[in-house]
């Protein structure tokens, strides 16, 4: 499974990516995030977060590959749904 | 940010992350994961709104500020430390915040008669020291946040009066036009917050068009960084070039440039470029003080006649109809918003430039906010000749 996460925007609009794939992890490393995917919830049909009037805020994409195709979940810095959260910064804090 | 075997992970702009793939520099990545350790926190936000929600509006016609210090956290809005009228802080990002929010308030007051962001007095909040290290400033659809930069990149958001000016203009835009955050309608969300927050500059610095510098955020960027700022209007993709941190400013400053992303909700701070570099061109091509011309028929047109799906054309039309109506059909300031946008690409429509040739009278602008979010970007409302009054 393929996991990539882009943040994009901001008022300085300074991005950042970063992309694991689980084939390629030790295996405990690889299960964490298996379970913390199953656990994120992302819906059969995906749809954005976005907080209303916000400005500036960062926005997320995370993409999910699982070998029968990919999705893009997105959602920005306030309106994140915390299981979201949880894989955008394991993404990122791995990366 | 760490660079593992198994993984990727860099910040840069989008458009050069390949730029700092190959970055050794521990403390820069570093600086960036602390950005990015966005507090679980901020999901409380939401529901600590309701209370305040009897406090934005009241006391018209008075400045009234309030800053918050999140000494690192992110849940919304921290621990108040200055109140309107309060003594001055030893924590300049407080003074800042502060200040530059009441020059903005200032600003808008005396220029364009407005009371606060929402026309009716509402309390402007300001929230500093947002998480680690935080290389970003926004607004949260009530409020300011500021973050402290991560010092490799970036210092403190605070210290731009154009970045605090910015911030506040996204909330009169949600009190207005509403403009969608998306793609272009996006863009003029962002240019409108950009050229609002560089008149308020001009304002307190007492600069003429040609005086001003026409940067958004000059300061903002670390020592070592080559870059001047973020942004040009004047001359929008010249602002940074910095290989080794930031790359390469990405603004379009004409339609031919457009850029088309999924990324940053479509460009939003990316073809902002475009009607920046229109709005320069009108506020040079007419001269003096910018806020005075240039200035007062962007707010026109941005707070009474854009609806929320507007495009670049319509911004178009809408101002070139507003320099019509506040300044003379076929004068200077009209012939000079039609030049400005032709020269970013885009054209005031033939049924505009009609239009507003049957107005004869100098109108004075609408002090009525506009509502909020109307149907249609802009519908071109006929005005019939108005017969002159005979004297005697």
């Amino acid at each position: 499974m393929k996991i990539s996460v882009q943040r994009s925007g901001g008022f300085a609009n300074i991005g950042a990516h970063a992309e694991v794939d689980t084939s390629t992890l030790p295996r405990e490393k690889a299960d964490l995030l298996h379970r913390l995917i199953r656990g994120a919830g992302f819906p059969d049909q995906p749809a954005p977060h976005r907080t209303p009037g916000a400005a500036d805020v960062y926005q997320y994409d995370i993409t999910v590959d699982d070998g029968t195709g990919s999705k893009t979940y997105r959602a920005d810095e306030l309106s994140m749904p915390e299981k979201w959260r949880a894989v955008v910064e394991h993404v990122l804090g791995q990366g | 940010m760490r660079l593992e075997h198994d993984h990727v992970c860099f910040i840069v702009p989008p458009h050069i992350l390949k730029h700092l793939a190959g970055s050794s520099n521990a403390t820069v990545r570093e600086g960036a994961q602390h950005a990015l350790e966005v507090s679980a926190a901020a999901r409380g936000k939401r529901m600590a709104i309701g209370p305040f929600a009897g406090l934005l509006a009241a006391s018209p016609g008075v400045k009234r500020r309030t800053v918050y210090d999140e000494r690192g956290g992110t849940k919304l809005p921290g621990k108040l430390v200055r109140s309107e009228g309060g003594k001055a802080s030893s924590d300049v990002s407080v003074n800042e915040a502060y200040d530059y929010a009441g020059d903005t308030y200032d600003f808008y007051n005396a220029v364009f008669a407005r009371n606060s962001v929402d026309n009716k007095g509402m309390r402007l909040d300001s929230s500093v020291h947002y998480n680690h290290r935080f290389n970003n400033a926004f607004w949260d659809g009530t409020q300011m946040v500021y973050g402290d930069g991560d010092g490799q990149i970036f210092t403190r958001f605070t210290a731009c009066i154009d970045v605090i000016g910015h911030e506040l203009t996204h909330g009169v835009t949600q009190f207005t036009s509403a403009l969608d955050y998306e793609a272009q309608s996006g863009a003029l969300n962002e240019h409108f917050s950009d050229v609002m927050g560089s008149l308020v500059k001009q304002w307190t610095l007492k600069q003429t068009a040609a005086q001003a510098d026409w940067l958004i955020g000059k300061g903002l960027l670390a020592a070592g960084v080559k870059g001047v700022a973020l942004r040009s209007m004047k001359a929008p993709g010249t602002a940074y070039n910095d290989p080794k941190t930031l790359g390469r400013d990405p603004q379009p400053a004409d339609m031919s440039h457009y850029v088309n992303t999924n990324q940053d909700n479509g460009g939003v701070h990316i073809n902002s470029g475009i009607p920046n570099k229109a709005f320069y061109n009108v506020a040079a091509a007419i001269g003096g003080n910018a806020w005075e011309k240039a200035g007062k028929i962007w707010y026109t047109a941005f707070t009474n006649k854009l609806g929320h799906t507007a495009q670049f054309a319509d911004a178009a039309n809408a101002t070139y109809e507003t320099a019509g109506e506040l300044f003379g059909v076929g004068k200077a300031e009209q012939i000079a918003v039609g030049e400005g946008w032709k020269n970013v690409g885009i054209n005031v429509s033939k049924q505009i430039i009609a239009g507003s040739a049957m107005i004869t009278v100098k109108a004075p602008p609408p002090s009525q906010p506009a509502p909020a979010a109307s149907e249609s970007a802009y519908v071109p409302i006929p005005i019939k000749p108005q017969p002159r009054k005979s004297k005697g």
